[in-house]
């Protein structure tokens, strides 16, 4: 996001209360480097908040948001600077800390959660002692008194079983078992605050829930919570009190309510507006338009057969104990010219094995997959090979798909399809590919370590494009990216659709995502289809017991209804405005 | 963490080095490279040119015999001294240093050469052939270099070019397990599976991805190899396996020493010196070359 932010809004704030306010941070900032090589990180934010409250911090990466976290913590590292007007905790100066004194404040009277349970965890020890730990680190009670202690608070964060998980290994846990024993961990010494950075980020959409009600629960216990995330829905559940922070300041801090109805500030707008979900079907989310078209020339005919089926896929995996699982079981799906399907469920279900069955770069066990009305996943992989120009594919990690050592300009030549035998001819097409995904020719020099996430996407996007291919395969595209970036990498995909007919078949674990740019929707647990059907059919009205508990989970943003149309985008599915130049101008 | 009242933005001037003072300009690249690096690569440029053009670094003939010269110590005339026919120890070991460097190249070529055949055979064959190469390169692992070297001397003789064959494919085993690593790694990577996408040949992923991915990482194995097997040649040679008397190969010299160890220390330390110090610097070199490469793709 390039534009340059507006000042602070901090409208409808109750001013800061002394008594009552646990903590009160004036002015903090943060920098990192040797003595007179200093870069600042954070550029004066200020913030307080009394017991029973949450303050939430929003931001994309580098915003600085996790650093002004871990400086609560006074694990900002050895080469950080920090300073502050005031920087207090239940009226002790945290600026005058030494190593000792934090070790007395972590875990005791701040609890800190962390995003990755998996790394933060010991993966050699019991769930049950790295509680204990937490305990004991603060000399609290007898060996038996922490056992007993250990089992409540299992109990208390709801880890069913707590006497029998506490023996086990973080490995032998499921994701949302671990993070929350780490939430256990955390409040073990019933610390006044609790401080949790992106604690649901890395986790399904119904593990989330239950971590967000656990949190909930210690907020309703009179704790005050600083929740960081990326995610406006997620800290809507929450929050109180919201601040959102750009590039190391502050922009907006306003109490939740408000900020989600009455956005003041240009960057909070355009960052609630940039979340994807079901009332965004067909609207841009982001400000970026689409400056040029590519008219009629290389649109695909939409025909009544579909372009891909997949009928009764079956696929096995043999594990290391030598027995078969079953990871595809019976999925049919039906893919029209034009439209997109999307497929949704949470990991381990299956999808992203579908999607490689659907490209043929696994082999089936069972059914089979038609392209374009042709036989294609029985096929040998020799006849495969002539026929690949009509489906491609994009990565959730665009830069693990790209060689190293080579530049956008050879990816991109690797990527033309027949016909480009001359060289002024493969130059003109690279030239249009990069044009059609918004890069600059300059681009073309670098190699993708050089370019940004959302650059490297668009690079993926214009690789997969390259041999025009009717089908395109996204494998949670925009699940590495930012909000904002998700937004343009969403929008450039709808505008692609749009000129050249093409489909998708979209993959993603996020249901705001899938239901914004899906016309049909295909959910799956456990390697088998649940639902299938209109996007607003089954995300709406959802029939199956799973699916309804996928979307009662997902954290819903209310947020004001767009005032008038937006200038374009997808139109609805029936019949829409044709797409013009007037319209994108 | 320490507080500091004044901490400036990003991009406020915190002096920027060099440019002002001197008058010449010293590009950026040269002014990375640390002392150490420049020392060890004027070591290594030393003993190249002592293999292509000895005489440029010598006015001695290493094979004159000068028998009323026998075992001096170092002094101005002979500065590493002399041995026990005479011969000028420092003539010896720049003349030794064109065997002793084609050993350690040859070894480590002919090493790799057999290393990456069988480990991309291996990386890319299916399970039977990985099972037969992979357990093959165990019992060669298992197997020591100074008994295959022995091997080898029995049956064709010493000499140079047993030496190589001899070091070459004793050190073949440990790269071929490296080369399978990374032929594995590459192969189950996202840029090979989305060239498969793309509807490439087999064959022309393993050319244009698989390959080149896989070698990278091993050109800096190679430059340490070098000087490894200068000293397995050395070992060998100090056994009285190596190359043959008169030569001057620096093994050759330790193991022609041995015998006057008590009474003329020179013998065994200057060409020892001469291995240790070769073999350091090129190691120093193709760390920092690590060092280059991996910080360039790292950025």
């Amino acid at each position: 996001m390039s534009t340059a932010p507006t000042p602070i809004t901090t409208g409808g704030l109750r001013p800061a209360d002394p008594e009552n306010d646990l903590l009160r941070v004036e002015n903090l900032q943060v920098g990192f480097g040797e003595k007179r090589n200093v870069t600042e990180i954070v550029h004066g934010v200020s913030f307080s908040l009394a017991p029973g409250e949450c303050l939430a911090i929003v931001g994309e990466s580098g915003s600085g948001k996790s650093v002004t976290a871990r400086t609560l913590v006074g694990l900002t590292g050895g080469s950080s600077h920090v300073s502050a007007d005031r920087l207090e905790f239940g009226g002790r100066d945290l600026l005058s800390f030494k190593d000792r004194d934090w070790r007395g404040l972590r875990g005791k009277d701040i609890g800190f959660i962390l995003q990755d349970a998996l790394v933060s965890l010991d993966q050699l020890r019991p769930v049950g002692k790295e509680i204990d730990e937490a305990l004991r680190l603060h000399d609290w009670g007898t060996k038996k008194e922490r056992e007993e202690r250990v089992i409540e608070l299992m109990e208390l964060v709801g880890i069913p079983e707590p006497a029998v998980r506490a023996k086990q290994r973080p490995y032998e846990l499921s994701g949302g078992l671990r993070q929350r024993a780490l939430i256990a961990s955390a409040i073990a010494m019933d610390p006044q605050l609790i401080i949790a950075d992106e604690p649901t980020t890395a986790l399904d959409m119904t593990v989330q829930a239950q971590v967000l009600e656990q949190l909930q629960q210690a907020k309703a216990r009179g704790k005050a919570l600083i929740l960081i995330s990326h995610d406006l829905a997620v800290v809507s559940q929450l929050a109180d009190t919201v601040a959102v922070m750009f590039d190391g300041d502050i922009l907006e801090y306003a109490p939740a309510g408000q900020l989600f109805s009455r956005p003041e500030n240009a960057y909070t707008q355009r960052l609630i507006e940039a979340i994807p979900s079901a009332d965004s079907r067909g609207a841009r989310l982001s400000p970026v338009v689409r400056s040029h078209s590519l008219g009629e020339a290389r649109k695909y005919e939409t025909t009544d057969a579909p372009v891909l089926k997949a009928e009764r896929l079956l696929k096995k995996f043999r594990g290391p104990d030598g027995v078969d699982r079953t990871v595809v079981n019976d999925v049919s799906f039906e893919l029209k010219q034009g439209e997109t399907l999307g497929i949704v469920g949470e990991s381990g279900s299956g999808k992203t094995t579908t999607a490689r069955l659907a490209l043929a770069l696994l082999e089936v066990d069972g059914g089979g997959v038609t392209l374009a009305g042709e036989e294609w996943s029985g096929l040998p992989e020799r006849e495969r090979r002539k026929r690949r120009n009509d489906i491609s594919v994009i990565y959730q990690d665009p830069l693990s798909s790209f060689d190293p050592r080579w530049t956008v300009e050879q990816i991109m030549l690797d990527a033309l399809g027949e016909g480009y035998d001359k060289k002024a001819a493969r130059r003109v097409r690279i030239a249009e590919l990069l044009e059609m995904v918004g890069l600059e020719p300059e681009h073309l020099r670098r190699r993708p370590l050089q370019l940004s996430g959302g650059q490297r996407q668009r690079v993926a996007i214009a690789r997969a494009l390259g041999p025009q291919p009717r089908v395109i395969v996204c494998d949670e595209p925009v699940s590495a990216l930012d909000v904002s970036i998700q937004a343009q990498v969403l929008d450039l995909l709808a505008d692609l659709q749009q000129e050249l007919n093409v489909s998708y078949l979209f993959i993603s674990h996020d249901l705001g995502v899938i239901h914004h740019i899906s016309d049909r929707v295909l959910v799956m647990s456990d390697g088998k289809v649940v639902e299938f059907g209109d996007a607003d059919d089954v995300l709406l009205r959802p029939h199956h017991p799973y699916t309804q508990k996928l979307v009662a989970s997902l954290p819903v943003l209310e947020r004001p209804k767009p005032t008038g149309p937006r200038p374009f985008g997808r139109p609805p599915r029936a019949a829409g405005p044709e797409f013009t130049e007037e319209l994108a101008a | 963490m320490s507080a500091t009242p004044d901490i400036s933005r990003p991009g406020a001037p915190g002096g920027t080095p060099g440019s002002a003072r001197s008058g010449i300009a010293i590009p950026e690249w040269v002014r990375s490279i640390r002392p150490g690096v420049a020392l060890a690569g004027l070591v290594v440029a030393f003993f190249v040119v002592a293999m292509i053009v000895p005489s440029l670094l010598t006015g001695q003939d290493p094979y004159a015999v000068n028998l009323e010269q026998t075992l001096q110590s170092p002094s101005w005339s002979h500065i590493m001294g002399t041995d026990q026919s005479g011969r000028d120890l420092y003539a010896r070991i720049v003349y030794g240093a064109r065997e002793s460097l084609l050993i350690g190249l040859g070894a480590t070529a002919l090493g790799m050469g057999v290393a990456i055949a069988l480990g991309v055979l291996a990386g890319l064959g299916n399970k039977w052939v990985d099972g037969i190469i992979s357990r093959g390169v165990e019992v060669m692992f298992a197997f020591p270099i100074l008994l295959l070297a022995l091997l080898f001397v029995a049956v064709f003789g010493p000499s140079v070019t047993t030496e190589i064959v001899a070091v070459g494919l004793g050190t073949a085993p440990g790269y071929a397990r490296m080369v399978r690593g990374q032929v594995l790694a590459v192969r189950d990577s996202g840029y090979v599976e989305a060239a498969r996408a793309l509807g490439h040949p087999y064959g022309s992923i393993v050319r244009r991805h698989i390959f080149p991915n896989a070698m990278r990482p091993l050109v800096v194995v190679m430059t340490l190899g070098v000087g490894q097997s200068i000293v397995w040649a050395s070992g060998i040679a100090f056994l009285g396996l190596g190359v043959p008397p008169p030569s001057p190969e620096w093994g050759a010299l330790l193991n022609a020493g041995r015998n006057y160890i008590t009474q003329a220390w020179w013998l065994e330390v200057m060409p020892g010196v001469a291995i240790v110090l070769f073999s350091l610097s090129l190691t120093t070199l193709g760390r920092h070359l690590q060092q280059r490469l991996e910080g360039g793709v790292n950025r």
